[in-house]
């Protein structure tokens, strides 16, 4: 019995074990969590609370956490977010704002619609970025590549992004991310290092092409050239008569190229009409010499030509039917061409059909009434 | 009964037998953390009991009973446990307070009751440690008190001759 009470003695002085004072608060304050979390209700259950049988105890005991997680968050999570927005490249929260904020943004755009909008949002923002920099002057040859290289990097994800999207989202998006370039471009050309780090060429030819939907590309070309023909043929008698043959060559070639460009591949085609709009461009720009010219706000499209503005005074020369034959049998035959596409184009994209069969008519009468 | 009052009482129970209901579980899983892990649920189950306002006579008794049936879930789950599992385990406390004499006791007597089986392991620390009487004992095992001083007489030879005393 004497061991036995030795035994029983010693088993006694595991009383003095105890939990440590460090984790005695550190689950105290756990407790008092949980227990203001499952504040106390007034109506009796008869059941084990709010206390799943089986889940881990670390599971369980996140939970009890939960609230105070979330509270952070919001509170230090949200003003460090909140300064973040209004970063900069070089600033100290700017890798927040690309890492953390704008990766949840991204998240949370869930269809192709919103992420199309967002990644429009996002180029704006990029270019924002660059003015304001600009404008605080820290647009160094360094922060202007990696401004340059956001800016085109972003411009092409949201070109994607707005291709992917529905139709009506896929038209704004698309005209937003144009706006904001050309006004960008617009906007720093004269002054900035910025316009020669990201050169105009990288924005004319690899990003504003890139904007554009092939389908688009052309209906735009067609479209504009078929303008011109209206006001070439309208206006036949205004012009001089080696301006009016000069044009009609051009603008000619213009709707052969943009003929040539329904049939091609897209990477063919894009560069068919970058030569087509270079040319209608040249005879756009020389018709607005001439007079005050009438331009649609939403295609940009010349569609009138007062001369009654222009200083010159145009000699009404003969020997212009040639020319005008040429130019309309020409711009028939590119009518046929075009005609032509309306079948590739409606596989491609309805949406676009309606338009295209306009032009094709329009080309068509333009013709006629040359002949 | 209202949150303010609740939880006051939560505390009170809380610092009375925190300590006790970390000892009944540390020699019930031999592992500080999973024993603090323990102790901490043990005490939010109770809170479920306090929140309700469900009726207490005997909040001591209850906390034991929690702790019983927790440690039954523990068995349950660490037999499907691997051995990585198993080889983690051991006592091995973080307390600055007490000596290093003591604790060398305090692991010597651990381990050794781990050498006995749950159950006699379990009515010695309650016995011995916490001093409760063999009826208050067989009332939260829900066994007779015949039982537990039966087992109890048993567990003592056999630690003894554990400890070679």
């Amino acid at each position: 019995m004497n061991h036995d009470l030795k035994t029983t003695e010693y088993v006694a002085k595991l009383k003095d074990m105890k939990l440590s004072e460090q984790s005695k608060s550190r689950i105290k304050n756990n407790l008092q969590e949980y227990a203001a979390f499952h504040n106390v209700r007034n109506t009796e259950v008869d059941r084990s609370i709010g206390v799943a049988q089986n889940p881990s105890l670390l599971f369980r005991l996140k939970f009890a956490y939960m609230p105070l997680i979330i509270l952070l968050a919001v509170m230090i999570g949200g003003g460090t977010t909140l300064a973040a927005q209004a970063s900069v490249p070089g600033d100290f929260l700017y890798p927040v704002k690309i890492g953390v904020n704008e990766n949840i943004r991204e998240a949370l755009a869930v269809s192709t619609d919103s992420e199309a909008n967002l990644q429009a949002d996002l180029l704006e923002e990029r270019l924002e970025e660059a003015k304001k920099l600009q404008a605080k002057g820290r647009l160094t040859a360094e922060t202007g590549v990696v401004v340059a290289t956001n800016i085109s990097t972003q411009a092409k994800v949201a070109a994607a992004a707005s291709k992917l999207s529905s139709a009506d989202i896929s038209t704004e998006t698309k005209a937003r991310i144009q706006v904001a370039l050309q006004s960008f471009l617009s906007s720093t050309n004269l002054d900035s290092t910025l316009a020669t780090e990201i050169s105009t060429s990288l924005f004319a030819t690899e990003l504003a092409t890139g904007l554009y939907d092939i389908n688009a590309y052309r209906a735009d070309m067609k479209a504009r050239t078929e303008a011109l023909v209206k006001i070439m043929n309208r206006y036949e008698a205004k012009l001089q008569a080696d301006v009016y043959a000069d044009l009609s060559v051009k603008l000619v070639t213009a709707i052969k190229l943009t003929a040539e460009a329904q049939t091609q591949i897209e990477a063919d085609a894009r560069v068919t009409l970058d030569k087509a709009a270079t040319l209608t461009g040249e005879v756009e720009s020389k018709l607005s010499t001439l007079g005050q010219v009438e331009i649609d706000s939403d295609t940009g499209i010349i569609t009138d030509i007062d001369f009654s503005i222009d200083p010159m005074i145009i000699d009404r020369g003969e020997g212009n039917s040639d020319d005008s034959t040429g130019a309309s049998s020409t711009s028939g035959s590119a009518g046929s061409g075009v005609s032509g596409g309306v079948n590739i184009d409606t596989s491609i994209d309805g949406s676009l059909d309606s338009d295209i069969i306009n032009s094709t008519t329009s080309v068509g009468g333009g013709a006629s009434v040359g002949l | 009964m209202n949150q303010n009052t609740q939880q006051k009482k939560f505390e009170e129970v809380f610092t009375l037998y925190s300590d006790a209901i970390f000892r009944f579980c540390i020699v019930k899983v031999s592992n500080v953390e999973q024993a603090e892990d323990m102790t901490q649920e043990v005490f939010m189950r109770y809170w479920g009991y306090l929140r309700v306002d469900k009726p207490i006579d005997n909040p001591r008794a209850l906390l034991y009973t929690i702790a019983n049936n927790l440690a039954k879930d523990w068995y349950k789950k660490k037999k499907t446990d691997s051995l990585d599992d198993q080889i983690a385990l051991g006592y091995d406390p973080v307390e600055k307070s007490s000596g290093p004499e003591t604790l060398a006791e305090h692991k010597e007597l651990v381990t050794a009751l781990q050498l006995l089986e749950e159950n006699d392991r379990t009515v010695m620390i309650m016995r011995f440690v916490e001093g409760f009487e063999p009826r208050d004992i067989a009332a939260i095992l829900n066994e007779s008190a015949n039982v537990i001083s039966v087992r109890l007489n048993r567990a003592t030879k056999r630690l003894q001759t554990i400890l070679h005393l």
